[in-house]
């Protein structure tokens, strides 16, 4: 479903991404891990069109992102609709509620009224279990909680995936724990997810696929017990056992 | 502090001392000397009492009058530039020795300076457009039509109308001289001018489309201009009105007024005056309660109030919205665009309002766009505050953390939604404190709006004191009360709005 195919992007003379091919076929939860600078998070930004790429392309179904600047809006749009993302520091509404912040997708992109869209909204919090915050102002829930609406807020357009970017990095350990357990979740619900992840054991158990990424580049890709258990390339290995530590 | 930064304030305090002594050279009052007769006048209000020929030099009946004098006093004159309105304050603090600028005798101002003999009875003309059919006499003025009529602001003019016409006339009073009203009567934004009989007979040349009506009229009992001098300085008065008498009897008066074509039949009377100055006080005071017709100042200054807090309250949400969409524009508009607004916003905040206003009333018209003088004050008032706010929406806006508009957008919106729905309502509340300063300190910039004829507080004001220059004390704290109880509640309701959106951005 998701194709990227030989991205090449470079921050002025830096080369962030150098080659990167990557596929997610529908349903599959790919986990992207490696160390950091590797251009991970930069990679999913330029799957969504949020950053520019020099050469290479990404095409989500029919949908194709080429090299420049200029990408048209509506591609970008229809891209993104289908494509959505959960950021590492939430980036919720302020001035929203929860409710409203949920609410935001289906009111402002889809062009649904409020009364129709509240009851799916209300469903996807009492799936992330934030039920009983509706009201509720950004600032007065915890971080965990946050990442929480902004996963509701992001599964709202009813994507046809979801792009993970350090959702648990700036967590404590325990409210990492129920960020993790509702994507677990999802991806058991069969939810199309690339997640760029520090947290092994998520990776180990949750996804199908795993990639490791060093300095711009895929260094392994495989299922976890492979890249885990028995890594094929130097890179892997020195990263793997860095994170046992 | 570093040795670096020590040295740079050290160079800060030299070149702050160096301005003090520029200051000192450039804009020193001219002192008070036993040899020189210093006169006060304002050459923009034009000829031909005071003005500048096409050389720059100082010409003008009153000119040659200050000069004369002088040579009669054994002294050096020596002219000193001030608004008209101002001039008897200026007398007061001691930068002047003498008024010498039209200046008509009323009973209020010689209860405050003294005046010397008349040199002058002038009468009051009006002028109207040539192809104005509706106004033929002065008795047309009376009509259910409420015709405009331009008149130079405190001026004898003013008090006449206004006495002769009442409500049947909107006055509208300008500071800035005697041929703003003319353009503007030649442009249509005004019905009349009743002007000063030497300034109609001066400009009619330059305003070929205006013409005479009716016979020029003497306004009240004392249509007499005078010098005035502070009380204290009774000697002064003396030796003037010796020079003046001389020049009635020898005709050196006649011979200058006639050179300037403004010697009337009215003229051989001075001779008379002069040997019974200042009139007795017969009969009943004929300017009593002149301006206010029996209101109180507080009536008065309050209906000018309301004009104020119209006049700030339409202006700012418009400067507000026009702001907005110049931040907006700069920041998110194709770089052509950027480029433009940066331009408009260094343009307005480089140009003080004064001129901006000037522009916007009496230019556009040259170019058939003609605005009511209040429209042209909202409006540029409007128009000069949208260049602040727009740099206090610009650093709104970048105080926004960039994962709104990237969550804004990953969830599928348009740039414009993004704008709309999650950036601008954040940005109004980070810009609440510094747009409320500005509504406070645009409150006050009102005041620019009396030079086009807007009778605003301050202006209102100034008229008030012109005509009774005894209240001063009260008639300065009643406006300083309103404008307080005018901005004040601002202050408040800025407080309580930080406190009601406290900082949004984690």
């Amino acid at each position: 479903m998701i194709d990227v195919r030989s991205l090449v992007k470079d921050h002025g003379s830096l080369r962030v991404l150098d080659g990167v091919c990557l596929s997610v076929k529908r349903g599959e939860v790919a986990a992207v891990i490696g160390p950091s600078g590797g251009g991970k998070s930069t990679l999913l930004r330029c799957i969504n069109g949020l950053e520019s790429f020099q050469q290479g392309e990404v095409s989500v179904d029919t949908l194709r992102l080429k090299p420049g600047d200029g990408h048209a809006a509506l591609q970008l749009r229809q891209l993104r609709r289908r494509v959505g993302m959960v950021f590492q520091q939430f980036n919720l509404f302020p001035h929203m509620t929860v409710m409203e912040n949920v609410l935001a997708g289906p009111r402002f992109v889809l062009g649904r009224s409020r009364a129709e869209a509240e009851l799916e909204a209300r469903r996807l919090l009492d799936r992330v279990g934030l039920g009983d915050k509706l009201d509720a102002r950004p600032e007065q829930l915890s971080g965990g909680q946050q990442q929480r609406v902004a996963i509701a807020r992001a599964l709202a357009v009813r994507p046809e995936a979801i792009l993970f970017d350090e959702p648990t990095s700036a967590l404590d350990p325990r409210m990492a724990g129920e960020v993790l357990s509702v994507i677990a979740d999802l991806a058991k619900s069969g939810q199309t997810m690339i997640v760029v992840t520090h947290a092994m054991h998520f990776a180990r158990q949750v996804a199908h696929t795993v990639h490791v990424m060093e300095a711009g580049r895929i260094a392994e890709s495989g299922p976890p017990q492979q890249v885990f258990e028995s890594p094929r390339e130097e890179a892997t290995r020195r990263f793997v056992a860095e994170t046992r530590n | 502090m570093t040795r670096r930064a020590w040295w740079w304030f050290v160079l800060a305090v030299g070149v702050y001392l160096a301005m003090v002594v520029a200051a000192g050279v450039f804009e020193a009052p001219i002192a008070s000397d036993p040899h020189t007769l210093r006169w006060g006048g304002d050459r923009s209000g034009g000829g031909p009492y005071i003005y500048t020929d096409k050389g720059g030099d100082l010409v003008g009946f009153e000119s040659e009058l200050a000069h004369y004098i002088a040579d009669q006093l054994n002294l050096s004159a020596r002219f000193v530039q001030g608004p008209w309105d101002k001039l008897p304050d200026r007398l007061t603090r001691g930068d002047i020795d003498i008024v010498l600028n039209g200046y008509e005798w009323t009973p209020e101002r010689e209860s405050k300076w003294a005046s010397t003999i008349p040199y002058y009875i002038y009468r009051l003309q009006l002028l109207a457009r040539k192809d104005d059919e509706s106004i033929r006499t002065w008795d047309d003025l009376h009509s259910s039509s409420r015709r405009k009529i331009g008149v130079l602001a405190g001026s004898a003019a003013q008090r006449y109308v206004k006495k002769t016409f009442g409500d049947d006339v909107e006055i509208l009073a300008y500071t800035e001289g005697v041929t703003s009203a003319m353009r503007l009567v030649e442009q249509g934004q005004l019905d009349a001018t009743v002007q000063d009989y030497p300034a109609a007979v001066f400009y009619a040349p330059k305003f070929p489309a205006l013409h005479a009506v009716g016979e020029p009229v003497a306004p009240g009992r004392h249509p007499y201009y005078v010098i005035y001098v502070r009380r204290e300085d009774g000697d002064l008065v003396r030796r003037i009105d010796d020079a003046l008498r001389k020049a009635l009897r020898d005709g050196t008066l006649e011979r200058l007024y006639r050179r300037y074509r403004i010697w009337t039949d009215d003229q051989p009377k001075l001779a008379v005056l002069s040997e019974h100055w200042p009139p007795a006080d017969d009969g009943p005071p004929e300017e009593e309660e002149d301006e206010s017709g029996g209101q109180s100042f507080l009536l008065i200054l309050a209906r000018a109030a309301v004009t104020t807090v119209l006049l700030a309250c339409l202006s700012m949400p418009l400067a507000m919205l026009l702001g907005l969409l110049v931040a907006i524009g700069r920041l998110y508009g194709p770089r052509w665009l950027n480029w433009l607004l940066t331009i408009y916003v260094e343009f307005l905040r480089g140009t003080p309002l004064l001129l901006q206003l000037f522009v916007i009333f009496f230019l556009l018209p040259a170019i058939d766009v003609r605005i009511p003088a209040f429209w042209a004050g909202v409006m540029g008032l409007a128009i000069n505050y949208s260049a602040y706010e727009a740099e206090n929406y610009r650093a709104g806006f970048l105080a926004i953390p960039r994962g709104q508009m990237e969550a804004a957008l990953a969830l599928g919106m348009t740039t414009s939604t993004a704008l709309m729905r999650v950036i601008v309502p954040q940005a109004v509340r980070i810009v609440i404190p510094p747009v409320t300063n500005d509504f406070i300190a645009l409150f006050k910039d009102t005041s620019v709006c009396s030079v086009i004829a807007v009778t605003e507080l301050t202006g209102r004001y100034s008229e008030l004191y012109n005509n009774h220059p005894n209240a001063i004390l009260q008639l300065g704290l009643l406006t300083a009360l309103l404008y307080l109880l005018m901005s004040y509640p601002l202050s408040l309701v800025a407080r309580r709005l930080e406190k009601r959106f406290p900082k949004v951005v984690a």
